[in-house]
């Protein structure tokens, strides 16, 4: 598990570094790449091209992505269909406080925007599952998806929520931060500094080794019920008298 | 989100497997599980944008939240590569989106509410779609002078519009 744990935390280095790339990339600058102007345009989706896509980095993938995106909409002709219904998400608009009245034009917004973004969650997830080496999408995938890339964090509360198996591999209660700041493998995230189970004992010894210790017990009363044997420590109590 | 039903919280989930499959290849398989949490996500995404936006047209006390407000909340929070097709979209969706109200206008055949209907999805609409009528869809009277924020708001300079989709809806009243 430990190991498990280590790669995993790797991984997440490794990642951490693409979301700053992305914003950096623009979807029109991929418009001269071989890959994505021998697709053939009135199958955006064939099945075989987009597999052909998911051979290359999580990356690139992306960036096809947007770009694919942004000529889809270029090439769009019917903006009655959407993939959302636009009632519901109004509703969910409406059911934020203080929302009074939305426009139909956010609705459709949102409709193409929520298509959007569940593509871009799903393209990150697949690649979580393959680096598992797993052919189904799962949870702890998308859980992952998310807690690489910046732009997502306001959904980290949903899937650490209920997510066992996440809680089980440790993730949750790692703060990013510290992720991004100490990605070195070796070090244990929860170490915790050894205690030194040391107790100081009473520095006099009992009552019955010093005739004159009772005038001493009368001056300090907090040490009139020593339990220690016999120690080094009469001799010390001796010289303190003679002193 | 008191009166907020459980099941109009989220999109149909046969509406997120369709998109989530359209973006996979046909072997890949997607656990009910991650079906499920793609669905809570799309809903925390429509109400954390929306909360953005909302703020802004609150600021400019206007009670409507427009495109406009939905794609700079995008561009605030971090979504860039959103915010850019989609005003491209939204450019787009009003010009095509007018001329066909204006024709239907003429034949005197239909409401301008009708341009909203899905109707080529009749299987994604929800078991209690029919309860909401066609006045989800009609155009709110206080929009049609969302064109003024245009002018007064800095930000949206690149939605300047060329033709005004709602002067022909104006007309009908006179």
């Amino acid at each position: 598990m430990d190991q498990n744990q280590h790669d995993r935390l790797a991984q997440e280095a490794q990642y951490q570094s693409n979301p700053m790339m992305a914003p950096t990339i623009l979807p029109t600058q991929t418009y001269g790449h071989s890959l994505s102007s021998s697709y053939p345009r009135l199958h955006p989706y064939d099945p075989q091209a987009m597999y052909q896509l998911r051979q290359e980095p999580l990356q690139q993938q992306l960036t096809n992505f947007w770009a694919k995106k942004r000529q889809e909409i270029e090439e769009t002709t019917s903006f009655k269909t959407h993939s959302l219904p636009l009632a519901r998400i109004k509703k969910i608009m409406k059911g934020e406080e203080g929302v009074r009245m939305v426009s139909a034009e956010a609705s459709v917004v949102f409709a193409k925007a929520c298509e959007m973004f569940m593509m871009e969650l799903t393209i990150r997830a697949s690649g979580s599952a393959e680096e598992n080496q797993r052919k189904i999408i799962k949870k702890c995938d998308v859980a992952s998806a998310i807690s690489r890339t910046d732009v997502f964090d306001f959904l980290v509360d949903i899937v650490s929520g209920h997510n066992k198996i996440m809680e089980q591999q440790g993730f949750v209660g790692i703060p990013r931060i510290g992720t991004a700041l100490t990605p070195t493998e070796n070090v244990p995230y929860y170490q915790m500094p050894p205690h030194q189970s040391l107790v100081p004992g009473p520095p006099y010894g009992s009552s019955g080794m010093v005739v004159g210790m009772p005038v001493h017990y009368q001056n300090h009363p907090g040490l009139q019920t020593p339990t220690m044997g016999p120690t080094p420590n009469p001799q010390n109590s001796s010289r303190d008298s003679d002193s | 989100m008191a009166g907020v039903r459980e099941q109009d919280q989220y999109m149909p989930i046969a509406n997120v497997i369709r998109i989530m499959r359209r973006i996979l290849p046909a072997h890949a398989k997607i656990s009910d599980d991650a079906k499920e949490t793609i669905q809570e996500c799309v809903s925390e995404y429509i109400s954390f944008i929306t909360a953005e936006a909302n703020e802004r047209c609150q600021r400019e006390q206007r009670k409507t939240v427009t495109a406009e407000d939905v794609l700079w909340a995008m561009e605030k929070l971090g979504f860039d590569n959103y915010a850019h097709p989609l005003s491209l979209y939204l450019h787009r969706y009003r010009k095509t989106e007018g001329e066909p109200a204006s024709a239907r206008r003429a034949s005197a055949s239909a409401s301008p509410s009708m341009q909203m209907h899905p109707r080529t999805h009749p299987h994604s609409h929800p078991p209690n779609y029919s309860h909401h009528g066609f006045g989800m869809f009609d155009f709110d009277p206080s929009s049609q002078g969302f064109y003024r924020d245009d002018a007064s708001s800095s930000g949206s300079g690149g939605f300047v519009a060329s033709f005004d989709p709602y002067a022909n809806i104006k007309r009908d009243p006179l």
